[in-house]
């Protein structure tokens, strides 16, 4: 079918040797030694001036870290880390107050620059109508340049690195920092909490609707360093907040780690949206060098009819582990999970995510996309529990693989756990190639084979691309629909 | 798993007689590398063997006269064609005399005998202890018009160790209808295999009654099909205290065809797993898995399924559904149904849903006269009973239907 081949052949654009990102940046940095002890847990503290207690809360972390193992029921593989041999903290040099654009480190603008990451005024994307972002860019572990903070500042909403939150902000910090992710959650959401770098904190003030999407990217810069982003987003109640991550990272040998760990909170009728593009550098076509992504997302509608609602993208990272959950205590509240995940090359994607029912009348639903190519692994793992108490739980759960090429494989693994009578749970899967019953369908209508497959594969991934904000999506589309859209133009 | 034996495993060690055969340690081994599996296991993870399983009853040992006619007292006059087995072993002199039957062999098993299975560690214990199962060879192109049944009974002493592998062996193009009814009711512990092997063209429609089984239970039931050939198996189980039923299914040769369904029903503590792991190992097959739940009280009940696709396997057609309906607010259902899929031509797929009896549909029953409880019984019979259509023997289906209606007529689902 040419069709097909064609779908194939456009993918393989999208293959790993055609990583445009990969370039690194050659400015200096300040880093601490290799290795990882309670030293360098003090050291990371210290240079950040953290009080007493986080520093505490960090060595806690760190000794309980010693006694974990790291997870291997994943369907991914990959060489043994060597924790010691990596390096904990990485700054870019002169951070010291860099307040307007001028002050930055024009090596570094050029890097953005090339990345096309919309600093200040090209934060408007074309085509798209004017609307302001805000965007908190993360350099390798410190947040460099923080914009339209003022603008923010008026509604009530705190947006911000979270080492500058610990200062301005400890009450709010110390509060909820840990509380959705504990600090023994998992191996690497625990390695994150003895060692994170930094991130994104964001407080939404009750009843504001943030004035615009907020941003942020990161970017994996220093070689060696693992980047241990933290990030904290709390909507109080009745307050809107849609929060947008993209990432993307030089082209080097070896492999680096990235143990992120994001936590959400949305309080009575809050609601927050967190969209992520993914397209960190998947390793070379041999499947060397590309980024471990073990990353703890979670989110908590803590409050009575809050709503949390993850998209991802994920097109990047040798090794992705992520499981976006939520956790729906408050009654009546609702979690959502889209999800587009594609492997290419040697990539192995094990992904998925949690809804856990505690509340009652909660309900949740997951749009899985899954889409394999080359010689990648493409798991999806979710799960979709309800506890007794969880009265008129409801979810609906669809994921659905496309395998092109027959060398690569897609896979299901959903666990559904009902504890309550009153509970609906509905899951379907579906694993095919491109059906010749839908081409059938769609060229009976006077479509041309190919017109028929790009209308076929745009509307499988549709459903997810249509979560995503304005700006994001056309990152997106960027990103994958240059393949999978490409047979239209 | 774990390096750290517990209880039960060092109680089976001690089991072991001392004249075991170089194979049967072999097996032994393996199963003590695994360990007894428990929680920690991922395909038992809803079936933790280590916390049910804390001390192992004595082996049972082949029948003597006292233990046959306690069994003997447990048959039923029956027009089909009888095999039983007492503890596990076969007893010829309580059976039929199916081997005057044309086309029918029946003898001893020897473990030279069985296919590989899958790599389970309770098929390993199995295969370690088990002595004096049967062979059961239906002979090439051979139709077999009377159902077989196969008769497991428990001798005189109920609080036992009982590990039972059998075989049943279909030449090509033959056709039969094999019923299973397992009425050990037994305090004891049970780990079972059943190998069945269908040559190219044979179609098979087994049918499995479990009621009643007690104590904690392992069945295993480990398939094979050639090229063409078509297994139709149908479960029903009902009120089982803790039973695991797994099948291990290998599509072998091109276009095979199987039907995998079940019904469950439980009530008061009982805990029912059914697992299947469906290796579609050769291009065309097709394999079609429904499995319906129906709990009451604090009946807990598993789902595991997993369709597994190799590189070559293209043209697969796999579709696995389980749906539950709880009927009480402490019952409790966990399913997990997997795909794993290296082939892009295929079409797989497959559902889960977990509901209670649908108020409208009562609501409707009830504006038509029907009471309360009645409605409900027509609902779940109606929601359970479409599984036995998987069968295409009318006598299993209607058997099944019939036993199904009774297990529902005498219980009053708890509302």
């Amino acid at each position: 079918m040419a069709a097909v081949q064609q779908t194939v052949d456009t993918v393989k654009t999208l293959d790993v040797d055609a990583y445009k990102y990969g370039f690194t940046t050659d400015i200096e940095s300040d880093k601490a030694p290799k290795g990882l002890n309670e030293d360098i847990v003090r050291f990371i503290s210290a240079r950040k001036k953290e009080p007493d207690w986080l520093t505490q809360w960090r060595l806690d972390a760190f000794k309980r870290w010693l006694t974990m193992e790291e997870p291997r029921w994943a369907r991914v593989d990959y060489p043994k880390i060597d924790y010691q041999d990596l390096y904990y903290y990485s700054a870019p040099k002169g951070t010291d107050g860099p307040r307007t654009l001028a002050d930055v480190d024009p090596e570094l603008l050029r890097t953005y620059a090339k990345l096309g990451i919309p600093l200040s005024e090209q934060e408007i994307l074309a085509g798209v109508q004017e609307r302001r972002v805000a965007v908190d860019a993360v350099f390798d572990s410190v947040s460099v340049v923080t914009t339209f903070k003022e603008e923010l500042g008026k509604a009530g909403v705190i947006f911000c690195p979270i080492s500058e939150a610990v200062h301005s902000h400890p009450e709010l910090v110390r509060k909820y920092l840990g509380s959705v992710v504990p600090v023994t959650d998992n191996y690497f959401a625990t390695l994150n909490s003895a060692v994170f770098s930094d991130g994104s904190f964001v407080y939404v003030p009750p009843g504001v609707r943030c004035p615009m999407e907020l941003s942020t990217y990161f970017r994996i810069n220093e070689q060696n360093t693992g980047q241990f982003e933290r990030t904290l987003i709390i909507a109080d109640a009745g307050s809107y907040v849609s929060y947008l991550e993209g990432c993307t990272a030089p082209k080097r040998d070896e492999n680096q780690l990235h143990a992120a760990v994001v936590e959400l909170i949305a309080l009575d009728d809050a609601e927050i949206k967190y969209s992520t593009v993914q397209n960190w550098y998947p390793g070379d076509s041999e499947g060397r060098g590309g980024i471990f992504n073990f990353v703890t997302k979670r989110g908590d509608c803590r409050g009575a009819r809050s709503k949390i609602s993850w998209t991802q993208v994920e097109t990047g990272s040798a090794i992705t582990w992520k499981y976006p959950s939520c956790i729906l205590r408050g009654d009546f509240s609702r979690g959502e999970f889209y999800s587009i995940a594609i492997s290419n090359g040697r990539q192995q994607v094990d992904s998925g995510t949690k809804m856990l029912h505690l509340g009652k009348n909660t309900s949740s639903r997951i749009i899985s996309k899954g889409i394999s190519a080359g010689r990648s692994q493409n798991t999806y793992r979710g799960q979709v529990f309800a506890h007794r108490k969880a009265e008129n739980a409801r979810n609906f759960t669809n994921c659905d693989s496309l395998l092109i090429g027959d060398r690569c494989g897609a896979h299901t693994v959903p666990y559904i756990e009902a504890k309550n009578s009153s509970a609906q749970f509905e899951h379907e899967a579906t694993t095919s190639k491109i059906s010749d019953d839908q081409l059938f369908y769609c060229m009976q209508r006077g479509l041309e084979a190919e017109e028929a497959t790009a209308l076929i594969v745009n509307g499988f991934v549709r459903d997810v691309l249509q979560q995503l904000p304005m700006e994001f999506a056309v990152e997106a589309q960027k990103l994958i629909a240059i393949s999978l859209e490409g047979s239209v133009g | 798993m774990t390096g750290l034996s517990s209880k039960a495993e060092d109680e089976f060690g001690r089991l072991l007689p001392a004249d075991v055969t170089p194979s049967a340690r072999l097996f032994f081994d393996q199963f003590q590398r695994a360990g007894l599996p428990g929680r920690r296991v991922e395909s038992w993870h809803y079936s933790d063997l280590r916390t049910k399983l804390r001390a192992v009853p004595e082996m049972a040992h082949a029948p003597d006269d006292a233990a046959r006619a306690v069994a003997r007292h447990k048959l039923e006059a029956s027009e089909r064609l009888r095999l039983v087995t007492v503890d596990g072993f076969f007893a010829p002199d309580l059976s039929d005399d199916i081997s005057a039957v044309a086309g029918i062999d029946i003898s001893p098993v020897g473990e030279a005998e069985f296919f590989g299975g899958a790599a389970d560690p309770m098929l390993d214990l199995n295969a370690a202890f088990s002595r004096g199962g049967f062979l059961l060879d239906i002979a090439v192109g051979a139709r077999i018009d009377r159902v077989i049944e196969i008769v497991a009974l428990t001798g005189a002493e109920t609080d036992r160790s009982r590990f039972g592998r059998s075989l049943i062996r279909l030449g090509a193009g033959a056709r039969a209808e094999i019923l299973e009814t397992r009425d050990e009711g037994f305090a004891g512990f049970g780990d079972s295999a059943l190998f069945i092997a269908l040559g190219e063209d044979a179609q098979l429609d087994y049918a499995c009654r479990c009621r009643e089984t007690a104590g904690v239970e392992v069945q295993t039931v480990n398939v094979m099909l050639a090229a063409r050939a078509t297994l139709r198996a149908v479960s029903l189980l009902a009120q089982t205290p803790f039973l695991r039923r797994q099948f291990f299914v290998s599509l072998a040769g091109e276009g095979a065809e199987l039907k995998l369904a079940g019904a469950v029903i439980l009530g008061r503590n009982d805990h029912a797993d059914m697992t299947m792991v469906v290796h579609h190992n050769a291009p065309a097959c097709v394999s079609r898995e429904i499995f319906k739940y129906v709990l009451g009280d604090h009946a807990n009940g598993v789902f595991q399924g997993k369709i597994v696709v190799p590189p070559h396997a293209q043209k697969t057609d796999g579709k696995m559904m389980c749906r539950a309906l709880l009927l009480s607010d402490e019952a409790a259902m966990s399913a997990k149904p997997e795909l794993e899929i290296f082939a892009d031509d295929v079409a797989c797929g497959h559902g889960a849903a977990v509901t209670k009896l649908d108020a409208q549909q009562l609501f409707y029953l009830e504006t038509r006269g029907v009471p309360h409880i009645e409605a409900e019984k027509i609902l779940i019979d109606a929601f359970a009973a479409d599984v036995f259509d998987a069968l295409e023997s009318e006598v299993l289906r209607d058997l099944l239907r019939t036993d199904l209606s009774d297990l529902l007529g005498e219980e009053e689902p708890a509302s």
